[in-house]
């Protein structure tokens, strides 16, 4: 099934790495590449530069710059930055090197059939003695609640303790691509709200997909038949892309960190804000 | 307590030999033609900080991507437009990093020096990979906040601190 599309030669600290190119994902010309000597499988994500008058992209500068501050198991690593020398080397190429992962969200939502099984699904790793407020930050993390948010409050708030239920569910979870900058539509989101962030921010506040009227579609995607049962308990409720960006962005900030917001254009969303604060 | 915390975080990062950049081994010394075209470099950005409206924190940043940049790479000082090159490449990456709009690259121009937009995209890779892509860098404005509500009590800290910045 992997075919070889390209082939290409990436420099990586002053050494030159062959990287095989056997398959790209979408549009965004992000690729999965063997690093010849050592085998080991990356993702390129390639950084665009069309537009002359900008100079080095300013997505790609924010993106590079969320990336290098996120350090947690459940977010993708951004490995390097390499360049391709072919000609001149400010010339040439510029990819970004994550770990590889083997699925993509929107990818498998358009699979048809598509069933994670149970050795695809890898849990959650918390410390069941943390502080709740750890946990749900830790949660939050993770980017499979980024994209798919159990709602975690009503539990929170009804049975007081996350912990007990934590150790009981062993939530799955998958990793998949980090994507700060995601296309909004057609993605599944529900929402882990944290006591710190306030439960108030509803579906139909924000405009998202009913998970429960999509549950066959979210169920045969995401979960395996194992752990179904227990996540069909919880009560579901999605996000759209606004508001679950905000979490997520809101609890990977330190207080009076800054939100940075990219304009329209560049791809920014409304929701990014702009130089807030927040003192928690 | 939070605010404590992200204080010490700071230090922690701005301490962090990672983050820091310099080239360690030997101590930032410009000598003498060196100071005046920094001098030239910190004029420039201070200007075009204020024509382009920008932050102190971004033209702080440009001048800190500048001396890391010198510290590992040197421009021979005769070479005043290599100089202007490097100012207008690390304030461009510094604006966005920081700003919320960022203007295209021509608004970046002064009256004496003119260069293509490719020439001044090549110079930011050349910053950025020279930085080795390690672009934020603390500076002592984002203790300001911290230690303005430290001083001041509540009500006037709105008042001081847009003096302060």
């Amino acid at each position: 099934m992997t075919e070889i599309r390209e082939e290409v030669e990436v420099e990586s600290n002053g050494q030159i790495i062959k990287a095989v190119i056997s398959e790209v994902f979408s549009q965004r010309q992000v690729y999965m590449a063997k690093e010849i000597k050592t085998g080991e499988i990356v993702a390129l994500k390639k950084i665009r530069m069309d537009n002359e008058r900008e100079g080095f992209p300013i997505t790609a500068i924010r993106e590079i710059k969320i990336l290098k501050k996120l350090h947690h198991e459940n977010v993708i690593k951004l490995k390097e930055i390499v360049t391709s020398p072919n000609g001149n080397k400010y010339k040439g190429g510029i990819y970004m090197v994550f770990e590889y992962m083997d699925h993509d969200l929107t990818g498998l939502a358009d699979r048809p059939g598509m069933r994670l099984t149970v050795p695809q699904i890898k849990p959650v790793g918390v410390d069941a003695d943390v502080q709740i407020d750890d946990l749900s930050r830790a949660l939050m993390f993770s980017y499979v609640f980024y994209k798919i948010m159990w709602r975690w409050n009503k539990l929170m708030t009804e049975n007081g303790q996350l912990k007990s239920i934590i150790k009981e569910l062993k939530v799955p979870i998958t990793t998949f691509i980090v994507e700060p900058f995601v296309p909004h539509d057609q993605e599944f989101y529900l929402s882990i709200v944290s006591e710190r962030l306030g439960s108030t921010i509803s579906f139909f506040d924000s405009g998202g997909i009913d998970i429960e009227e999509n549950w066959d579609k979210v169920k045969t995607i995401f979960l395996s038949e194992a752990c179904a049962p227990l996540i069909a308990t919880l009560p579901l409720e999605s996000l759209s892309g606004s508001l679950s960006n905000f979490q997520v962005y809101t609890a990977l900030l330190k207080p009076h960190e800054r939100i940075m917001a990219l304009d329209l254009p560049h791809g920014g969303h409304l929701s990014h804000g702009y130089q807030v604060k927040f003192c928690f | 307590a939070s605010e404590d915390e992200y204080v010490s975080f700071l230090i922690e990062r701005e301490t962090g030999s990672s983050t820091l950049g310099f080239k360690n081994s030997d101590p930032l010394v410009f000598q003498n033609c060196f100071t005046h075209s920094r001098t030239d470099a910190i004029n420039w950005i201070l200007q075009t900080r204020a024509a382009l409206g920008f932050s102190f924190q971004t033209a702080y940043l440009s001048l800190a991507y500048f001396d890391r940049f010198l510290s590992k790479c040197s421009i021979d000082s005769d070479k005043s437009w290599a100089m202007r090159l490097l100012s207008v490449a690390c304030l461009t990456l510094a604006a966005k990093m920081e700003e919320h709009q960022v203007p295209a690259l021509p608004e970046f121009q002064s009256e004496d020096y003119c260069f293509e937009n490719k020439v001044i995209k090549r110079m930011e890779l050349l910053v950025l990979s020279t930085l080795e892509w390690n672009m934020a860098i603390i500076t002592p404005l984002v203790f300001l906040p911290y230690f303005i509500t430290k001083f001041c009590n509540e009500s006037q800290t709105c008042h001081v601190f847009p003096k302060a910045m």
